[in-house]
């Protein structure tokens, strides 16, 4: 089945089974990956698209072309599913010595001198979600500040200002964690 | 525009999010600024290596091979019509709403009359004592709520107002001879507000400042308390300083509430955080079960 995009949302809308695989398949890797990078986790990443898949089955006759894009809506949900996962995973139960424990990870990573990937890893995952969020649609999604707006349901000034503030914490922790980082990518520029 | 100016403007200007006006006049300033042109090609190795990263990471990873099957699983499970409809159907027991008000105050009556009897107050205080007191936070305007259990030294205090988009961003503890320390932290992503509880000899006197009243306790109000992470540690060791936010211009509230010594660090501006202070409520509590 080779269909444009409406005519895959038309034929699921009315109950093609064979049309909603080929919209899963198309879009299996943008939800896994999206969910991947917001959670960190594979397993995590699997229950998520099957999560969103079943919710965009349940939602997709609600859907309409004209309110945005597809892949817009398809963010929209995953986005929403993985910050509802990380909220209540936050929320379970910390032990008594968690700030301590966080304070000495983060001593024993400038230590250590992570290598490069490492250090934007760990860059990464010190972001708070909501800054996480924007990053990823940004520098995985490729979305435009007006999708991440409309994918989120904020306004573009807040995403003007997530992003700024998501770099800079980027770049303050690889500075801190490895001094080289930049400096050896200057020269090579 | 000066160097602050274009710096702050950098990140948007680089994306193409910038007025026209504002990409004139940041394009004049780098081509006489090295500082600013420096910093601009920072951020635009970050932005190549992060995307580039963000690849790399994905591409090692895909999808369960079962993930097809398992989907159209689920769905056939709960039908491929409607699945909310059907959902819906799903035949559950009805009681009308007399007979489970009865139910409830029969219930209710057992459980204090259980409650109130000697032998099964000694078992709940024992079970009380074996996993640990707990207190339950609830932020105000957010679904969150969480519970921890062990600090039996002191209740502790939880805001009943936030400002609008705050959600709770952490919970630690620390626990020493001299020192009981709860931290909670609230933060909408750029804003952000710790509240520091700390009770024992340990705890300290309350700094220079500014003399401010928060619920009829005299405490003290520091402007600009820090301006970075790292000072902010120093002054307040242990204190889990989160790297994104921005600590430009903190402040600081200190008061005592009995024996419990109250820090509030934030970079709100002071009647917001004065009205944080004054919604504190001491957190719900008992013993047993600290499930939420």
């Amino acid at each position: 089945m080779d269909l444009e995009l409406d005519e895959l949302i038309q034929h699921t809308q009315a109950g093609d089974q064979e049309a909603f695989g080929v919209l899963f398949e198309r879009y299996k890797n943008l939800v896994y990956r999206t969910a991947y990078l917001m959670l960190d986790d594979v397993g995590e990443a699997d229950e998520v698209l099957q999560e969103v898949f079943l919710k965009v089955h349940q939602s997709l006759s609600s859907y309409q072309p004209t309110k945005g894009a597809f892949t817009t809506w398809l963010y929209r949900i995953t986005t929403n599913t993985c910050l509802n996962r990380r909220r209540k995973k936050r929320f379970s139960l910390f032990p008594l010595e968690w700030a301590q424990q966080r304070n000495h990870r983060a001593t024993l990573s400038q230590q250590n001198g992570l290598e490069e990937k490492q250090a934007l890893k760990q860059a990464l995952r010190g972001l708070s979600d909501k800054l996480r969020v924007v990053i990823v649609l940004r520098y995985y999604g490729g979305l435009s500040y007006a999708e991440i707006a409309e994918s989120l349901d904020i306004p573009i000034g807040t995403v003007k200002s997530r992003l700024d503030l998501g770099l800079r914490a980027l770049r303050r922790e690889l500075e801190a964690s490895d001094q080289e980082w930049f400096s050896e990518k200057e020269e090579v520029a | 525009m000066n160097c602050s100016q274009v710096n702050s403007d950098l990140v948007a200007y680089l994306h193409g999010e910038v007025s026209p006006d504002e990409k004139v006049s940041i394009q004049a300033h780098l081509e006489t600024c090295s500082s600013c042109q420096a910093e601009l090609r920072r951020f635009s190795i970050l932005e190549t290596g992060l995307a580039q990263h963000l690849q790399l990471q994905v591409e090692q990873v895909h999808p369960a091979a079962t993930a097809w099957h398992n989907l159209q699983t689920r769905i056939g499970q709960e039908g491929w019509g409607n699945t909310r409809s059907e959902m819906r159907s799903i035949p559950r027991f009805h009681f009308k709403k007399q007979t489970t008000r009865a139910l409830v105050l029969v219930m209710v009556v057992i459980l204090v009359i259980l409650l109130a009897s000697p032998p099964v107050r000694t078992l709940a205080a024992r079970v009380g004592e074996w996993v640990g007191s707990w207190f339950r936070f609830n932020t105000p305007g957010a679904e969150s709520s969480m519970s921890v259990g062990g600090f039996e030294a002191f209740a502790p205090y939880t805001p009943t107002y936030l400002p609008n988009g705050f959600d709770s961003s952490g919970l630690g503890g620390t626990s020493a001879p001299d020192l009981e320390r709860l931290e909670l932290t609230y933060s909408d992503g750029e804003l952000f507000v710790v509240i520091l509880q700390s009770m024992g000899s340990g705890a300290g006197d309350l700094p220079q400042g500014k003399t401010v009243t928060v619920n009829g306790e005299t405490g003290r109000f520091v402007e600009v308390f820090a301006t970075s992470a790292e000072e902010l540690q120093q002054k307040i060791p242990g204190i889990s300083a989160v790297t994104e936010f921005d600590y430009g211009r903190t402040s600081l509230l200190a008061w005592y509430l009995a024996e419990i010594k109250l820090e509030m660090v934030s970079n709100l501006p002071a009647e917001e955080l004065l009205k944080i202070a004054q919604s504190l409520v001491l957190a719900e509590g008992g013993a047993g079960n600290s499930s939420p």
